[in-house]
């Protein structure tokens, strides 16, 4: 295919409502955002129900389906979703979801589950609630590789909701799918590399915003 | 159930489609392990470029894989063609690889190596015999998650130009054709977890007895993967 | 004060009770040690006291008031427990550490801030340099004395301990030893203290539960335990250097003669020849006018009766020992030197008595010299504490 950079400038300053790019940048955004928020608002709360004494026995059970569960590719996910939800948004973000859940709730598990038992122990021995030894000693211990999660589980659905206009979600991909579709190598190149920007991006700013939380456990 | 019937009426396609998929997953496993196994050992003492190394190989990992094929796509020389899609795959699989490698050689007790050195070994003699033996586990679990990992990515290489089990689910959503959507998602799910599970089964086999933990779990760990 | 009837625990899955039949009575202001091999419940035993682990039969009461009928959290925050690993809070400085329980009732800043002020001095390290330290810029014993600081913080009345200096070097572990025993003299905790070493526990215990399988075997003082041990088993753990054990149990001042006769530099022979035969001794000692320890001179080498330059043969004392000083160190020393008398000073190096290796071995002797009719020697015995 032939490759012309100046359609590419071209396409940037279109806005004609299936190319305009800022548009398909926000879209894609959103997506982005919205499920990656309600994925951590189910995840986080699941994950960490599963690491308190009362669900520990469902633990091994759950942890092995979240296991088998991550190698399923994430165009079986977003295309299921066809059948059962039809198009448009809120198939993808049923999908983009879905596929965010499982990194948040692994590592939150995991997190939690590393935490030296001693140092619970002694929190317990020495009176503290079972409630205070959640949000004062094990979350804030937990909190860089809960962080990690959110920041695998936030690259990840970007990469996804590239994919999700095939469901009718909009985004980038529309730039990349339309390419294909009508032989323009510049927008799939325009859709691909605004979508690796912002992946990036993602990733990096999570990344500072994980070092900052953190506290500053070693001297 | 129509899905059934599907099944059997394209089981033909749908056999072509699942060794299309097998092929190219195969080539890329292989060219990978050759690759970034090297480069691991490469950089095993060197903490910088390791971490330049792992810093690039994150980096890959973090743009979407169709975006990674519409980038390749557009190269002169590449196209759609079965090179690209390995490419892709190889590029996928650097970050898993190379870290568990780098790790594991590094994570090995100290006093292992000191023992070899004390009894005369040379480097390369410690780096083959003990080194990479104790490191196995690690390396094999880090091969699991590429693999693993791989299937999605070839699904996806359908977008340049493969014939594999993703032409089901990309011509069943152009169709709306439901039947072929649940075949195909069905198809390289079970393929996925099957991979996984035998790569499991296979590092409970394969590693010695002296050396087994827990890194023989499904395609777990640390690795941030983007399974697209 | 901790009273245990009958208490019992029993896990599910094993056959064997963890702990059997236990009922003793821990008195306030003692220090009860728990000892015995591993697996023999004394750990479970002291969870049972805070409701770590819920005892699946008997009774637990503190105060009179049962355990389990307590609110835990509320029952812990007034137990000071502290374990072998600390567990120390990483993402806390110490400072937050040590207020966690006066915060959880409900402190002021300000008490706690004098508090922990207090507890750090008392633990032996410096306020201002460590309040705001992390767990991981602390060394091992550092670590140990956060974390007993942390356990009293809210000064409670009771302390549990769990093995809290195995993690740290013997010498380290001494001097933490030293310091509790310390601390303990100043303010009367009860404390129930866990332990396999029987040093430990022979030096730390007011009293001593030795456990073996779940049981209660014997439940005594140290002296008891070591003098009459109640069966064959308590006589393997205590050790068969038990004659030793009680050496260092003991301070010089139980064996030490205090009627001593003493010599002044400026008596004459015949005063000295006086006393050596009232006395029936080889040697005299000499003190000055304020009865300093000055030396000592052998009968032989007099010339009795005429020596006008007697104080020429003053020889001098290879050593002394000072008065809290225990019999092991008598000994030791004896050995060292070659000599079988030691004078005991105090602090003014004023002769307080004389320690011989006679009286060491006829002392020991008697007590173990038979066993079935073994009577507790009929001296005071006082402790050891802190060096």
């Amino acid at each position: 295919m032939e490759f012309n950079w100046s359609r590419v400038l071209e396409v940037l300053q279109t806005s004609k409502a299936t190319l305009d790019v800022k548009l398909l940048l926000m879209q894609h955004l959103k997506l982005v955002g919205i499920s990656l928020a309600i994925a951590v608002i189910i995840a986080l709360p699941v994950g960490i129900m599963l690491t308190r004494p009362g669900f520990k026995r469902f633990l091994p059970r759950v942890m092995g389906i979240l296991n088998i569960s991550q190698g399923i590719p994430s165009l079986a996910v977003v295309a299921i979703f066809l059948p059962l939800a039809g198009i448009g948004t809120f198939p993808s973000i049923m999908a983009l979801t879905l596929y965010a859940l499982l990194p948040i709730a692994r590592n939150a598990i995991a997190g939690i589950e590393a935490i030296d038992p001693n140092i619970i122990e002694s929190a317990r021995g020495m009176g503290m609630p079972a409630s205070m030894v959640l949000w004062k000693i094990e979350l804030p211990l937990a909190l860089p590789v809960i962080m990690s999660g959110i920041q695998t589980a936030a690259v990840v659905t970007v990469g996804t909701a590239t994919i999700a206009d095939l469901i009718g979600g909009g985004g980038l991909g529309r730039l990349i799918f339309t390419g294909l579709s009508f032989f323009e190598p510049e927008l799939i190149f325009l859709g691909s590399a605004l979508a690796a920007v912002i992946a990036i991006v993602i990733d990096q700013l999570l990344n500072l915003a994980n070092r900052l939380l953190t506290t500053p456990k070693s001297e | 159930m129509d899905v059934i019937q599907y099944f059997i009426k394209q089981s033909d396609r749908i056999f072509t489609y699942t060794l299309n998929h097998a092929s190219l997953i195969m080539i890329g496993i292989l060219c990978s392990l050759v690759l970034w196994i090297s480069v691991g050992i490469a950089v095993r003492n060197n903490s910088k470029s390791a971490n330049a190394v792992l810093g690039v190989g994150s980096f890959i990992m973090s743009v979407p894989s169709i975006s990674l094929y519409g980038i390749l796509m557009v190269i002169p020389g590449l196209g759609l063609s079965r090179t690209s899609a390995v490419i892709g795959l190889v590029l996928y699989s650097m970050l898993p690889i190379v870290r568990n490698v780098y790790m594991a050689l590094n994570g090995i007790d100290p006093s292992i190596i000191e023992a070899a050195r004390g009894m005369g070994m040379k480097k390369r003699d410690i780096l083959w015999k003990v080194q990479l033996p104790i490191a196995l586990p690690i390396i094999f679990a880090g091969v699991r998650v590429a693999l693993v990992m791989m299937v999605g990515t070839a699904t996806l290489a359908v977008y340049i130009g493969e014939q594999n089990l993703g032409r089901l689910l990309t011509h069943g959503i152009e169709r709306t054709h439901s039947e072929m959507i649940i075949t195909g998602a069905v198809m390289v799910s079970a393929i996925a977890v099957l991979v996984d599970y035998l790569m499991g089964y296979l590092q409970r086999k394969l590693v010695s007895p002296g050396i087994r933990s827990g890194a023989d779990k499904s395609a777990s760990g640390k690795v941030r993967y983007n399974g697209i | 004060m901790i009273h245990l009837e009958n208490v019992e625990k029993k896990y599910t899955q094993m056959e064997r009770p963890a702990v059997k039949d236990l009922s003793m009575e821990i008195k306030e202001g003692e220090i009860c040690v728990f000892v015995g091999p591993s697996g023999c419940g004394k750990t479970t035993t002291l969870k049972m006291i805070n409701l770590l682990i819920r005892p699946t039969g008997g009774k637990i009461y503190i105060n009179g008031r049962d355990v389990q009928k307590q609110n835990p959290d509320r029952l812990r925050q007034n137990i000071g427990y502290v374990i072998q690993q600390i567990g120390l809070f990483p993402h806390m400085t110490v400072y937050n550490n040590i207020a966690t329980v006066p915060r959880l009732l409900g402190w002021n800043e300000k008490r706690i801030k004098g508090r922990t002020d207090e507890l750090l001095e008392l633990v032996g390290l410096d306020p201002d340099e460590n309040r705001h330290k992390y767990p991981n810029a602390l060394s091992g014993g550092q670590k140990q004395r956060v974390g007993v600081a942390r356990a009293m913080a809210a000064d409670p009345p009771i302390m549990l301990m769990d093995e809290p200096f195995g993690a740290v070097d013997p010498i380290v572990r001494a001097q933490l030893q030293n310091e509790l025993l310390n601390l303990q003299r100043k303010i009367k905790k009860t404390i129930c203290f866990v332990t396999h070493d029987i040093d430990e526990a022979i030096k730390m215990g007011d009293k001593i539960a030795i456990m073996n399988d779940g049981r209660l075997v014997q439940y005594d003082t140290p002296e008891n335990i070591l003098f009459a041990p109640a069966n064959p088993f308590v006589e393997e753990f205590v050790g068969f250097d038990r004659a030793l054990k009680v050496l260092n149990l003991l301070e010089v001042g139980t064996v030490m003669k205090t009627n001593i006769v003493t010599a002044n530099p400026a008596d004459s022979i015949e005063d000295i020849e006086n006393k050596l035969k009232k006395y029936k001794n080889n040697y005299i000692a000499v003190t000055d006018d304020k009865h300093r320890i000055y030396g000592y001179v052998n009968k032989q080498e007099l010339n009795i009766p005429k020596d006008e330059e007697w104080h020429k043969r003053i020889r001098k004392f290879s050593t002394t020992l000072p008065l809290h000083a225990t019999l092991k160190d008598a000994l030791s020393e004896m050995l060292q030197y070659d000599i079988a008398v030691i004078p005991v000073v105090n602090e003014n190096n004023e002769l307080a008595g004389i320690v011989s290796m006679k009286a060491l071995r006829s002392y020991i002797g008697e007590a173990y010299e038979d066993e079935e009719n073994a009577e507790l020697p009929d001296i005071k015995v006082s402790r050891r504490r802190g060096a």
